[in-house]
């Protein structure tokens, strides 16, 4: 039976990315993660946002929560209706990176190490498998911010239904800064694996390697400057940036599709030189 | 008949070594190619770059006229490759319907295929079945039917039946019968047996040097050979198959096994002739095939 539709190239990225949606909500391992993440965010939710909206709701712990920001200007975000979201915004600007590594850790190590992109690429271009699987795995991360975003927000609700209305432009916030912060690690992720061809030492770079030449950099700046401008090339570097902001800023928005734009390059190329 | 595959002065190296050494060969449309070579002798790698798994490092190779990898070869070429498992997360409906649909097929014709595919290595039973299940040559089989999704014009099988059962080759042996004329195979292979069966043309590698390439089928000329298998033999039966009309050479390569070379133009039945004098002399034979084996031929 010959296949009756030829599709154009962007069906088997499509095809790719649904798979690893799949993947994340059909299989046991899949299932396994998401519920190790909600518990995790249930004891977030309930210990740690719920517990300091509390204490943020006292005038005078506000003043002195806002002296203790210092250089960091954090202000704005004791003006938004609901604290829950606030607070959420400064513990998941942290968490996410760390989630989207985890997510992304096996793009395709794998496939590789077991032959399965053998099957593949008898079907698929190497581009249309990267960038499948990377689309793929910002699906989930975006599926996993909506979710533990939205659970949030119902605790606003719940403490307060009249702010519904004027909390909308800090959820949309929120929701689009945090997918942008977590491209880049998805993108670096895939550069990993494709390099590597391992989900163990792409997560070991991942959290020690890159931290650790992050902290060379800024050692180094310290005497040389212009070194400052390596950070660039790091997920990451407009963290601070990014959590100071009350609204969309360029530089957020830039430089981490930027850099996911680069890594995702760096990947292609690897990937079309490689033996698989 | 149309080039399905062409390589012309193909290197490889991998470092300072190289496995494949200035290959050049075409195979034509419709035929069943046997790819045969001691370990190491870089049937693989060819079976590779064939797929795009590899690139050559110099060399040029086109597959229906286009660069390995290139998507116009999705649907047209399918493969088996050596030691490729299929993800132990998913069950083997799930990927080969995956599959089917990155070739183009909408969801029904992707469960359809899918089954189809199944059916044709008798494996309908474990379509919803995780891989991480199923034994090493059931593995083997789901892997040739994938190979067989979209009914390719070219189909690639390396190993296909090592690890396989006799009955369980036999039936993969049969399939690619079956399906050969409307989908051309290349067969890479240890069992000689089964490739002189299956195959009208082979490619000897050796070294990673491409040493013969044979054709099966024996030449319409006037010299003729048939390799004769007795059940017994006796020290008599050396002369006595010489001397019959017609054999110009007669060659005991073991105690029961003959290569007879005789001239078609002397003796035009010499085949009946010879069915008659071993009958008469009380000599049982278990096999005549006309030509020589492939054994006999690329290694002798």
């Amino acid at each position: 039976m010959q296949a009756k539709n030829q599709h154009s190239n962007l069906i088997p990225v499509w095809l790719f990315a649904q798979f690893e949606l799949t993947r994340l909500f059909f299989t046991k391992r899949g299932l396994f993660l998401v519920a190790s993440l909600a518990i995790v965010w249930f004891f977030i939710l309930d210990f740690l946002i719920y517990e300091s909206v509390q204490l943020l709701r006292d005038p005078l712990l506000r003043d002195q929560i806002s002296s203790w920001f210092g250089e960091v200007q954090l202000d704005y975000l004791l003006q938004w209706p609901y604290s829950e979201l606030a607070v959420y915004w400064i513990i998941s600007v942290f968490i996410f990176p760390f989630i989207a590594i985890l997510i992304s850790s096996d793009q395709i190590a794998s496939d590789i190490k077991r032959g399965t992109v053998r099957f593949l690429l008898l079907r698929s271009t190497r581009s249309q498998l990267l960038l499948g699987r990377f689309l793929g795995k910002t699906l989930i991360v975006t599926i996993l911010i909506f979710l533990s975003i939205l659970a949030t927000f119902l605790m606003g609700i719940n403490r307060d239904a009249t702010q519904i209305v004027n909390s909308i432009p800090q959820l949309i916030l929120i929701l689009f800064n945090l997918i942008l912060l977590c491209l880049p690690y998805i993108a670096l992720m895939s550069l990993l694996n494709a390099h590597f061809q391992s989900s163990k030492i792409s997560l070991l770079i991942a959290f020690i390697i890159v931290p650790v030449i992050s902290s060379l950099i800024g050692y180094i700046a310290t005497y040389i400057e212009p070194a400052d401008y390596l950070l660039y090339a790091l997920p990451g570097v407009q963290l601070t940036d990014t959590l100071q902001l009350a609204d969309f800023q360029l530089s957020s928005l830039l430089i981490p599709l930027i850099q996911t734009i680069g890594y995702l390059f760096l990947t292609q190329q690897v990937l079309v030189r490689k033996s698989l | 008949m149309s080039t399905l595959i062409s390589c012309q002065q193909l290197n490889k190296y991998f470092g300072n070594k190289q496995v494949l050494k200035d290959i050049s060969f075409e195979i034509q449309a419709g035929e069943i190619t046997a790819l045969v070579g001691p370990n190491g002798a870089g049937k693989t790698t060819l079976f590779s770059i064939l797929c795009n798994y590899l690139y050559p490092t110099s060399g040029n190779v086109t597959v229906f006229g286009e660069k390995p990898g290139s998507s116009q070869l999705f649907g047209k070429v399918g493969a088996l490759p050596q030691d490729a498992q299929l993800d132990p997360n998913f069950t083997i409906k799930t990927q080969l319907e995956m599959y089917a649909k990155l070739q183009g097929f909408n969801n029904q014709q992707a469960k359809n295929e899918c089954l189809r595919v199944l059916e044709c290595v008798d494996l309908l039973d474990v379509v919803n079945q995780r891989p991480s299940t199923l034994s090493h040559g059931m593995s083997k089989r789901v892997s040739i039917a994938q190979a067989l999704i979209g009914t390719p014009k070219l189909v690639l099988l390396d190993e296909p039946t090592a690890g396989l059962d006799p009955a369980n080759a036999r039936s993969i042996r049969q399939l690619v019968m079956n399906l050969s004329g409307e989908t051309s195979f290349i067969i890479s292979s240890h069992n000689l047996d089964e490739l002189e069966r299956l195959c009208s043309s082979v490619l000897l590698l050796d070294h990673g040097e491409l040493s013969q390439q044979v054709i099966g089928k024996q030449a319409q000329q006037s010299q003729q050979t048939l390799t004769l298998l007795l059940e017994n033999s006796t020290t008599s039966t050396l002369a006595l198959l010489s001397e019959l009309q017609g054999m110009t050479k007669v060659e005991n390569i073991n105690k029961q096994e003959f290569i007879l070379k005789y001239n078609l133009l002397l003796a035009a039945d010499f085949d009946i002739k010879l069915i008659q004098t071993l009958q008469q002399h009380g000599l049982e034979y278990r096999q005549i095939s006309k030509g020589l084996s492939l054994e006999q031929q690329l290694f002798s």
